[in-house]
């Protein structure tokens, strides 16, 4: 079990590959976005086209507005733009209120606004997934000037707090603005709420917790005073630099990835991604992993009962009863779920991994959660 | 992929363990058939016979509870085959098929289909359909009864009635097959291979397996020191067939606890009471029927919770 997810290469010396531009960019408007652009309207890159509450999607090309639907915004590329393009924020010089702002339009969400409160941050730069990591050691070695400007913006952010960095063990990174502390466990333990209670204890106050990814996000708004319209992702075992909107379909064809053969993809991790329906869309934002499997890859889900075996309890890093609380969510028992502390999980995926019967153990849990959360009163 | 993009979606994660249920299934029937092989070895055409009627009737009747249910029939998870199989290595030869019959459909029907399938079942199917003919037709279930037919002793029947100076048996005879005994429990060699092979391939628990042992030797030990002439010491127990056998029933996951302390303890209690209906009821073997009342302590061992839960998660 072991040896298959720890399939992770920190010696390996694959480089960051830049893609050439694509012939048209598709935006996705499937997580609750509204269009912000018309038909035939002309863009530069920067634009806001769609919007999400706070959170906004900009276009990453400058092109004109070919189709906009539902699902998705097509744009065509087109060079020789009459529109006047945008320039570039002193972002270092903004109020901090209005840096966080900017930051969660971007869709980086987990800063906090009330800055006095933050006594110590923490970057994971551990392996977040059994599979979906091999960046982490690329984004030192070549991007650490974005990640130097991203450390400089939480300075000025956080001024009181300590800024504390956990990367994996003989992983052989160094940086000189920030603390590195080597962490020796393996996937699960390397999500956050571990690396935050091994390293700080689990009652620590005023800690505030950020992913490698999102330090490197940070930076590169910060450095270019631009809002973010690429992403670094992972796709199988290569690591590229891709326009957001970029499509899948062009991102595979360019990796050599026969399109045809891809019958499921998952991005951002295998173990607790997102599954994606569908190829015809583009690359969101918030991707930085993109994974896909030929139909034989598919591994069996079945709905047969859970047998009690007790291997999920056993791996369950936070220790639930996921024998019980799984027949309770597949039952609909919302409060026995809850008495089996259904809160607590954090969705890693271990339970799902070694079920023996192939239950969707991961699934139900977050449907009970779902139904959970409209059963609390409001406010 | 199909022509309009459309992609196969399952509920991540997209990386499964390949260790799974069917597969842990065709090794325990892998384990019986090995067990029931032996005893056709040793006894021949009877055993074989007692075997096949076991098996097929347990196919058949499964077969047809399913259909009654307005269900697919899910005779490919090997479950009904393995309880077949199972209940007639429990059995001495000489067994009439009507009895045997009865037993294994009474396995299936009350063991586990009246439960809703294998994972609801909260006892042993196997040992509820032993349960059944024992107490109905109890008579014939004794290896000890044809006994006039051999030269063979059986040293169950040997203990009770003339006490444990009167076993002439070693440890080569017990090994080899050279006893009186259910067919599946002959040979404790076989026996203890089959254990083994279990426990490698994970089906039955070391948890169980440790404390089963222990529990029969330490209760066993206590009996004996309190009067060597009438109880058994602990060597001579472990050397009979049933009580190791009985193991192949532990390996029930909806019917033994779930974390390996519990089932330690589990194990541990299960043993106890073997000794216990074996030194104050007229049973002479009375493991399979201890495995039965030992179920009523399972959800009370797996109430012991191992893991504090981890605040990581909040």
């Amino acid at each position: 079990m072991k040896k298959t997810l720890q399939r992770i290469d920190y010696t390996a010396s694959t480089k960051i590959q830049v893609l050439e531009p694509p012939s048209y960019y598709t935006f996705m408007l499937d997580a609750g976005y509204t269009s912000a652009v018309k038909k035939k309207e002309e863009v530069v890159i920067g634009d806001i086209i769609a919007t999400c509450r706070n959170t906004h999607l900009y276009s990453s090309c400058n092109g004109i507005v070919e189709s906009v639907s539902e699902k998705a915004i097509k744009i065509t590329p087109h060079e020789e733009s009459t529109k006047e393009q945008i320039s570039p924020l002193s972002f270092k010089t903004m109020e901090r209120s209005a840096q966080i702002e900017y930051l969660e339009a971007n869709g980086i969400d987990s800063l906090w606004r009330n800055t006095k409160n933050v006594q110590v941050c923490i970057i994971n730069a551990l392996p977040t997934d059994a599979v979906a990591v091999q960046y982490m050691p690329f984004l030192f070695a070549e991007e650490k000037e974005t990640l130097e400007h991203g450390i400089e913006t939480l300075r000025s952010l956080y001024p009181s707090a300590r800024i504390r960095c956990a990367v994996p063990k003989n992983a052989n990174i160094s940086m000189q603005s920030v603390e590195v502390v080597e962490y020796a466990k393996t996937y699960p333990y390397t999500l956050t709420p571990f690396v935050k209670q091994e390293l700080e204890g689990q009652d620590a106050l005023g800690v505030l917790t950020l992913s490698l990814i999102d330090l490197w996000r940070i930076g590169s708004i910060a450095r270019s005073g631009k809002p973010l319209t690429e992403t670094i992702l992972v796709v199988n075992n290569a690591v590229v630099r891709c326009p957001v909107g970029y499509p899948l379909t062009s991102l595979l064809e360019r990796l050599s990835i026969s399109v045809d053969s891809v019958a499921g993809a998952v991005s951002n991790g295998v173990m607790n991604g997102e599954p994606l329906c569908t190829l015809e869309g583009g690359v969101l934002p918030h991707f930085y992993s993109l994974h896909t499997f030929k139909k034989e890859e598919i591994p069996p889900v079945t709905d047969d009962p859970c047998v009690s075996c007790g291997f999920c309890t056993s791996v369950c890093p936070v220790g639930i009863r996921v024998h019980l609380l799984n027949q309770y969510a597949e039952r609909t028992m919302f409060e026995a779920c809850q008495e089996e502390h259904l809160e607590a999980c954090i969705e890693c995926g271990m339970c799902d991994y070694v079920c023996i019967t192939k239950r969707p153990i991961m699934q139900y849990i977050r449907n009970a959660k779902q139904h959970t959360k409209k059963m609390l009163p409001m406010g | 992929m199909s022509t309009n993009n459309q992609l196969y979606v399952i509920p991540s994660p997209y990386l499964k363990a390949p260790l799974s249920y069917n597969r842990m299934m065709l090794d325990k029937c892998l384990a019986v058939l090995v067990l029931a092989l032996s005893g056709i070895y040793f006894w021949g055409m009877p055993a074989l016979v007692t075997v096949l009627c076991s098996a097929l009737v347990a196919l058949v009747t499964e077969y047809t509870a399913w259909k009654f249910m307005g269900k697919e029939p899910k005779l490919q998870d090997y479950s009904a085959l393995t309880i077949g199989i199972t209940l007639a290595l429990f059995l001495p030869i000489g067994v009439p098929l009507w009895v045997v019959a009865l037993g294994s459909i009474f396995a299936i029907l009350f063991g586990k289909m009246a439960f809703g399938g294998i994972a609801y079942t909260p006892f042993p199917p196997v040992a509820v359909g032993y349960a059944m003919i024992n107490a109905a037709w109890g008579k014939y279930l004794s290896p000890g009864d044809i006994a006039i037919e051999t030269e063979l002793v059986d040293p169950l029947t040997e203990l009770k009635s003339f006490g444990i100076d009167s076993i002439e048996l070693t440890f080569t005879d017990y090994i080899m097959g050279n006893q009186l005994a259910v067919i599946g429990a002959t040979s404790l060699g076989v026996v203890l291979a089959v254990l083994a092979f279990l426990l490698v391939r994970r089906v039955l628990s070391i948890g169980i397996a440790f404390g089963y042992v222990i529990g029969i030797t330490l209760f066993s030990y206590l009996a004996y020191m309190s009067d060597p002439t009438l109880y058994a010491d602990p060597g001579f127990i472990l050397s009979t067939g049933t009580v190791l056998l009985c193991l192949v029933l532990l390996t029930d996951f909806a019917t033994i606890p779930t974390s390996c302390l519990s089932r330690t303890i589990y194990g541990f209690a299960v043993g106890a009471i073997v000794i216990f209906l074996r030194c104050y009821t007229e049973l002479f073997d009375g493991a399979i029927l201890a495995i039965l009342l030992g179920s009523f302590l399972s959800p009370y061992c797996d109430m012991i919770r191992i893991k504090k839960l981890s605040k990581g998660g909040y």
